[in-house]
C-alpha cells in the first residue's frame, strides 16, 4: 500500500514538474512536487473515504471481500479466490457494456461487484466455470431488463442463482457462509448501515421459531434444527435495498414472509434451495407490500 | 433503543448457531475412522452394500471406496436434520429427511474420485459438507 502511495506521489510530482517546465518556469520541484503529490493523494483518499462512508454499497463491497478472504478452506484458497475473481470480472464487464448501451455515465460498478461476489460465493466452486459465467450474466441482465417502476424486480444475484440452479443444475453450496464470526460482525454492521436490522432480526427469530416448533412436534434433534440458520443470506442478500420494502412495517412483513417461505420450501421441496426460491417469490410481492403498507 | 433490542436478538440467534458449530468440532461423528482405503461396506448377493450416515457437517464413511463395475447399494440415513446427497457424475440427487433411511442402487462404471455434496442447506457449515466416492 505504501509502495503504491509513493509511486503515485512520484508520478504526480513528475507530472507537476513537466507542467512547470512546459510553462517555462525555472522551478525545479523535486521535494516540493513530492509534497504536493502526497497532499493530492491524501485529498483523493479522503474524498474516496468520504464517498465510501456515505455509500452503503461501498461498505458492502469491502465486507464481502473480507468475508471472501476467510471463506475458502486453506487447501482450496487459490481456487476459491480465482472463482470469485472470474465472477466479479464477468459481472463488471457485462454491467459496464449494458451501461454504455443505455448511454449512462461510467461509474465504479459497485452493484455489479456485489452481484458478482454474491453469486460466486454461493455457487460451489468445484463445478464448471461456465455455470458461474452464465449465472452472473443472467443476474446482471435481470438487473437491467426485469424492471418495474425503475427498480429491478428481483434481487439480481438471487435471480441468477435461481435460474442456474434450476436450468443448469448448478450446485448451490453457500460455501462462503461458513466463517460465521466475520459474517455476523460485518453483516451486522451492513444491516445497521442499511437500516435493515429489524428485518434481519425478525427473519432470524421467526426462522428459529418455525424450525424449533417443527423439531418439537416431529421429535427431531432440537439444537440441530435450530442451527439451520443462513446468516450469509440474512445479512448480505435479504437486506438489498432496491428489492426490500420502503417502510419499517413493510420490512417486518417481508422478514416474516421470507422466514415462512424458507421453512415451507425446505419442508416440501428440499431438493430446491429454499432460501433462493423464497427470496425470488417474495421479490414479486414487494410492489404490493409497498402499496399496501 | 430499538436497534439495541434488535442487536440483542440477533446475537442470541447467533449464539445458538455458534453452539451448533462447536458441536460440529466435538460431536460424536467428528472422529471419523482413518480408513486406509479399504473397500467400504460388504458384498451381499454381488451387490456392495454401504450404510452411509449424513450429519452436520459430513458423511460417514468418508471416503466410500468401491471397485469399478460393481453394483453399489447405498443405504443412507440422516442423523440430525434434512440433508441431501448429490453425486453429479452419476446423476444422483436424493433428499434425506431426518431419521429416515433411503436406498439407492447404481453400477459404478466410471473410475476416479467423485465428490458427494450435501444438496439441502443444513446450517452454516453446509458449504463444506463434502464426502468422497472413490472408484478404483
Amino acid at each position: 500500500m505504501q509502495c503504491v502511495l509513493w509511486a503515485g506521489a512520484w508520478a504526480y510530482a513528475w507530472k507537476v514538474d513537466c507542467q512547470i517546465i512546459q510553462n517555462n518556469t525555472t522551478f525545479h520541484a523535486d521535494s516540493c512536487g513530492l509534497a504536493r503529490g502526497l497532499s493530492q493523494i491524501n485529498l483523493c483518499l479522503e474524498d474516496m473515504f468520504n464517498k465510501l462512508r456515505n455509500n452503503p454499497k461501498g461498505w458492502m463491497v469491502i465486507s464481502l471481500v473480507l468475508v471472501a478472504l476467510f471463506a475458502p478452506p486453506r487447501e482450496d484458497f487459490i481456487e476459491g479466490i480465482f472463482w470469485l475473481s472470474v465472477s466479479v470480472f464477468v459481472a463488471v464487464v457485462i454491467d459496464t457494456l449494458l451501461s454504455l448501451l443505455k448511454r449512462r455515465g461510467l461509474n465504479f460498478p459497485s452493484s455489479a461487484t456485489i452481484t458478482g461476489l454474491i453469486v460466486g460465493m454461493v455457487l460451489d466452486y468445484h463445478q464448471s466455470l461456465w455455470i458461474l459465467v452464465i449465472a452472473v450474466a443472467i443476474a446482471i441482465l435481470s438487473k437491467h431488463l426485469l424492471i418495474w417502476k425503475r427498480k429491478h424486480i428481483f434481487n439480481p444475484a438471487n435471480f441468477g442463482l435461481l435460474v442456474s440452479s434450476i436450468f443448469l443444475r448448478g450446485i448451490i453450496s453457500w460455501w462462503a457462509g461458513v466463517p460465521m464470526i466475520p459474517i455476523v460482525i460485518l453483516g451486522f454492521f451492513i444491516a445497521l448501515k442499511m437500516r435493515r436490522l429489524s428485518l434481519v432480526a425478525v427473519f432470524l427469530g421467526l426462522h428459529l421459531f418455525f424450525f424449533g416448533v417443527s423439531a418439537l412436534l416431529l421429535h427431531h434433534q432440537f439444537v440441530s434444527q435450530l442451527a439451520i440458520l443462513n446468516f450469509y443470506f440474512a445479512f448480505f442478500m435479504l437486506v438489498e435495498p432496491k428489492t426490500s420494502p420502503i417502510t419499517t412495517r413493510g420490512r417486518l412483513i417481508y422478514g416474516i414472509l421470507t422466514a415462512l417461505l424458507v421453512f415451507t420450501f425446505l419442508s416440501i421441496i428440499p431438493q430446491y434451495d429454499s432460501h433462493i426460491l423464497a427470496l425470488a417469490c417474495i421479490n414479486l410481492l414487494i410492489p404490493l407490500v409497498n402499496k399496501l403498507v | 433503543m430499538r436497534n439495541i433490542l434488535f442487536s440483542l436478538m440477533i446475537f442470541s440467534w447467533v449464539g445458538i448457531g455458534c453452539a451448533q458449530m462447536e458441536d460440529m468440532h466435538h460431536g460424536e461423528y467428528q472422529h471419523k475412522e482413518k480408513e486406509k482405503l479399504l473397500l467400504s461396506g460388504e458384498l451381499k448377493d454381488e451387490v456392495r452394500e454401504v450404510e452411509v450416515k449424513a450429519f452436520q457437517y459430513g458423511f460417514s464413511p468418508d471416503p466410500i471406496v468401491v471397485n469399478k463395475g460393481e453394483k453399489l447399494r447405498l443405504k443412507m440415513t440422516s442423523m440430525d436434520v434434512t440433508h441431501g446427497i448429490w453425486i453429479k457424475e452419476y446423476k444422483i440427487n436424493v433428499t434425506l429427511p431426518p431419521k429416515e433411511t433411503k436406498t439407492i442402487e447404481f453400477i459404478v462404471d466410471k473410475e476416479g474420485e467423485f465428490v458427494l455434496y450435501c444438496s439441502v442447506f443444513c446450517g452454516p457449515g453446509h458449504g463444506h459438507m463434502h464426502g468422497k466416492l472413490i472408484v478404483r
